[in-house]
């Protein structure tokens, strides 16, 4: 599974990105994403078009985490939203490797079918998702307190960035 | 709103929101010699249908305009198109209505009974005589397309309805019997990969040609309105409807009726007229045993003006009156060729619905006879008059009343009372072997009766025979759909579904379950009253489902998915985007090559930009998703080397970033931008350098469209970013005055490679 987070500013522009891969079962937190080089504009695009979605269901869910919402087919991708303060939106799109059974052994396969790496939309990765976006908010929200950042700021902060991959890494 | 040519629009009660007030402009550029209107031989018909004269003209030149006229040159085309394009995103419930109307009346149009033509081989003699190598069903058939006038079809609760844009397929009898089991056929699939080679043809053709082919100024219309529909796409959605092949779980191919003709110059007319009907019942001509035998035979004697005498042909066709009863026609012709430049000469109007194998070859003989202009063929005014009205007594008089006759027929006998005792398989299958007269039958369908499975079904050889009641019900449930009573057909495929699935028949399962998707889809009256999008989700589903991997026919699980796409698209936000999810999964499934794929991701974008206009003021509906599928439509676009096609896409796409409110578009997405500025100045530099060298070939005269496009570059070039700004302003400033660079060549190479980009 590789993800690819974003902050989006009310006005669609993003504060943050970060892309890794999963680090669990025996992932090394590299991002592969199928459509290789070109992921690194469609994963953009791909987040970017899903704020329709996001416009729409933001109005019909009481929560701040609003689950799955869009995939793009043609690379697999899903996208998770997670609705901050002052509507600044946390987007996560996450693609399933391309080969899951191919590359993980008989020995990891019967358990990890059901685990995060694998399953897209199984309740297990929706609870993972959740866990990360709540720890993110948390980053986020302390990182807002600093005296030096004003709202609709890039955030450029090095410990930022860390603490975010350090959730990437617990959680997914 | 319609366009003028050739969706002259039906009568319809469409549902409120798509009832535009249809004005009747009649198209401009018509010849003088195509105002002749077939009146005088229509009115003397009698008056089962009322066609008011000023209808007839008007629907008699469609197919001929539509090839004639050609557009303007390119390059302005897209210029101005482009800015219809936005024009579309102001006012999008405008124009997709209008090409709703359009989509729709092409898929109604490309149902259309099949009418088998068996002819004597004098009578094709005739027709080769006047030019048409491949005899008489050649000439007749483009005239088959549009029948002239409003033709009355009553449905089954007893209500008529006037259309005018009727058709019947003229098909040869016996041409398909032979490749008739789809699994089986060696051939199998190849009208599907032709339809890509196809389009591929038409794609590397140089614009004008297909402009003049069959845009007919689609991206433009005199008032304005733009279809969001390209060309192309029509192309595809034409070919793809007309590739249909003859298969035994629908009946749309297999004949309603069959013309037996014959010529005034044959010794032995009455004993020629036996024969040939003796080999459509037992000879050669014998349809297999799941095509119903009971087709309509109408009588045809085609009368030489040049050669014969009058008087003696009339006296024969008195005796095939008495003989054969009301089916008979006498076509009077002439048999001398003509040529263009004879006073009365009349163009033949092209075919519209050429399957993708012909249409090769139509191609291919057009690349070989290129520098000789015989093209189109011609025939006398008065021939195509004669054919006209042929044509039009025959499905008016003939065709319509039976097709009625075995509508009301069957749904008295074999559909009501299915209904009345709703499912309960067995007293009806016992019902029928009394009704039937096949013994053999009678005890097969007796054994498997107890388990629910009717075992009428044949499972080696994959088909219902032709007096089985759901092979009946499927031949009702067609001529329903042909005639256009779409309730009626729905509510049959609706009882076949559950039969075929019990039957464990898959493909006529599947092709059961598309035709009751797309017959509700296009039922005017359920509009409203119960868009159940879940249903036809389902339906969809099972039916690409068991077209694709039970049966292995993907050209069926395309043409049900564009189908559904289609139809879905205009049916409020929910359906628009089954219409897109469905649309995508066509691309997932591999159901199309390389330019089916832009098509359908072009389509993907009008779907999206379809709710646009249904979507109330607190969503943005779905622009970001429009234009993103626009960019992604623009870039394959390009990668086929069609730029003009690419920059239209890419207009489109900014548009919709452009109408969003609250949003500052992409340009802080930094790869997103770099790659949409990169597009935008390779397609730009593309376009400029080809537009250069067409005036370079017309004595170096510079046209507006280069100076816009060259204006355009310099200023696309000036807001890149450091690394490519150099380079790529040194090639503009280059390009116009010394042309350094060679003018294929793109300024910069995108620094992402597409090639990998793997969307299946």
């Amino acid at each position: 599974m590789s993800y690819y987070f974003v902050i989006i500013s009310p006005t669609d522009s993003p504060l943050f990105e970060h892309t890794f891969g999963t680090s669990k079962a025996g992932g090394d937190g590299v991002a592969r994403f199928r459509n290789g080089e070109t992921s690194r504009y469609m994963n953009q695009f791909i987040v970017h078009a899903s704020l329709d979605v996001v416009e729409e269901v933001q109005w019909l869910n009481n929560n701040m985490y609003l689950k799955h919402i869009d995939t793009y087919p043609p690379t697999n991708s899903h996208i998770s939203c997670f609705l901050a303060g002052t509507n600044v939106r946390f987007l996560l799109l996450h693609q399933p490797s391309t080969a899951p059974t191919t590359s993980s052994s008989n020995r990891s396969s019967t358990i990890s079918s059901t685990s995060v790496p694998h399953n897209p939309t199984s309740p297990q990765t929706e609870e993972a998702i959740k866990q990360f976006m709540n720890e993110v908010f948390e980053i986020w929200v302390k990182t807002l307190m600093s005296p030096f950042y004003r709202i609709g700021m890039h955030i450029k902060s090095p410990i930022f960035r860390q603490r975010v991959s350090a959730a990437g890494r617990k959680w997914l | 709103m319609t366009s003028p040519e050739d969706d002259v629009a039906p009568v319809k009660p469409a549902p409120p929101s798509l009832s535009t007030v249809i004005p009747l402009h009649v198209a401009k550029t018509r010849s003088p010699e195509r105002d002749e209107s077939p009146q005088a031989s229509t009115a003397s018909l009698p008056l089962r249908t009322s066609s008011p004269p000023a209808s007839t003209p008007r629907s008699s030149i469609g197919i001929s305009e539509r090839i004639s006229r050609s557009v303007s040159p390119h390059g302005r085309i897209s210029m101005s198109a482009s800015r219809m394009g936005r024009s579309s995103i102001a006012s999008p419930l405008s124009s997709y209505s209008d090409t709703y109307d359009d989509t729709r009346s092409l898929i109604v149009r490309s149902f259309s009974p099949a009418v088998a033509i068996y002819a004597s081989p004098d009578t094709d003699e005739i027709a080769r005589s006047k030019g048409f190598k491949n005899g008489f069903r050649e000439m007749v058939r483009p005239f088959g397309e549009r029948v002239t006038g409003k033709v009355v079809v009553r449905d089954s609760v007893g209500s008529s309805r006037a259309w005018d844009d009727f058709g019947v397929r003229f098909t040869n009898l016996g041409e398909d019997f032979g490749n008739d089991r789809g699994s089986m056929n060696p051939k199998y699939g190849s009208p599907f990969t032709r339809l890509e080679e196809l389009l591929e043809r038409y794609v590397e053709m140089p614009s004008d040609g297909l402009d003049t082919y069959s845009s007919d100024g689609r991206l433009m219309r005199p008032d304005g309105t733009a279809s969001q529909m390209s060309p192309y796409y029509r192309l595809f959605l034409s070919r793809l409807l007309s590739a249909t092949m003859f298969s035994p779980h629908e009946t749309f191919l297999h004949p309603v009726a069959c013309v037996i003709a014959i010529s005034s110059g044959n010794e032995a007319p009455i004993e020629t007229l036996r024969q040939l009907y003796a080999q459509t019942a037992q000879g050669s001509k014998v349809s297999p045993s799941f095509v119903n035998p009971e087709y309509l035979r109408y009588y045809v004697l085609v009368h030489d003006e040049d050669r014969d005498d009058l008087s003696k042909s009339k006296a024969l066709f008195e005796q095939m009156k008495r003989h054969f009863g009301i089916h008979c026609h006498l076509l009077r012709l002439r048999s001398d060729e003509c040529l263009p430049s004879d006073d009365d000469s009349v163009e033949v109007p092209a075919c519209e619905w050429l399957s993708p194998a012909e249409d090769l070859v139509r191609l291919n003989e057009i690349d070989n006879l290129i520098h000789m202009d015989i093209d189109l063929s011609y025939l006398f005014e008065s021939d195509v008059t004669a054919l006209k009205s042929f044509v039009r007594e025959l499905v008016a008089q003939s065709v319509i009343p039976h097709m009625e006759n075995r509508v009301a027929f069957w749904n008295d006998q074999v559909a009501s009372r299915r209904r009345g005792i709703s499912g309960r398989f067995m007293s009806i299958s016992k019902k029928w072997t009394g009704f039937g007269s096949i013994s053999s039958r009678n005890s097969s369908s007796q054994s498997g009766s107890g388990s629910g499975v009717s075992g009428n079904y044949d499972s080696l050889q994959g088909i219902y025979r032709y007096d089985t009641p759901e092979a009946l019900l499927r031949k009702l449930a067609d001529y329903a759909f042909l005639l256009r009573d779409y309730k009626l057909a729905a509510s049959t495929y609706e009882m076949l579904r559950t039969d075929y699935g019990n039957d464990k028949a898959w493909k006529h399962h599947a092709g059961a379950n598309e035709m009751c998707a797309i017959s509700n889809l296009l039922n005017p009256m359920a509009t409203a009253a119960k868009t159940r999008v879940d249903g036809f989700d389902q339906m969809m589903e099972t039916a690409s489902y068991s077209y694709l991997t039970r049966c292995s026919d993907p050209q069926n699980a395309l043409r049900c998915v564009v189908l559904g796409v289609e139809l879905l698209k205009v049916r409020g936000r929910t359906a628009a985007e089954t219409a897109a999810k469905w649309a995508i999964r066509i691309q997932e499934l591999g159901l199309v090559g390389a330019v089916g794929h832009v098509l359908v991701s072009e389509r993907v974008a009008s779907c999206f930009a379809a709710q646009v206009g249904t979507s109330s003021g607190a969503f943005s509906g779905r622009k970001r998703k429009a234009a993103f599928w626009s960019i992604m439509a623009a870039d394959e676009w390009f990668k086929l080397g069609k730029t003009e096609l690419a920059a239209l896409r890419l207009e489109d796409a900014d548009a919709f970033y452009g109408s969003i409110v609250s949003s500052e578009g992409t340009q802080h997405f930094k790869e997103m931008s770099l790659f949409l500025e990169q597009l935008h100045l390779a397609i730009n530099m593309k376009n400029a350098s080809r537009s250069r060298n067409v005036s370079n070939v017309s004595n170096g005269v510079l046209e507006p469209e280069e100076e816009a496009s060259k204006q355009l570059t310099e200023e696309t070039s000036e807001q890149l970013s450091a690394p490519s700004h150099r380079r790529s302003m040194l090639v503009a400033d280059n390009l116009p005055n010394t042309g350094l660079l060679s003018p294929g060549r793109l300024p910069r190479p995108d620094p992402f490679p597409h090639e990998d980009d793997d969307f299946e």
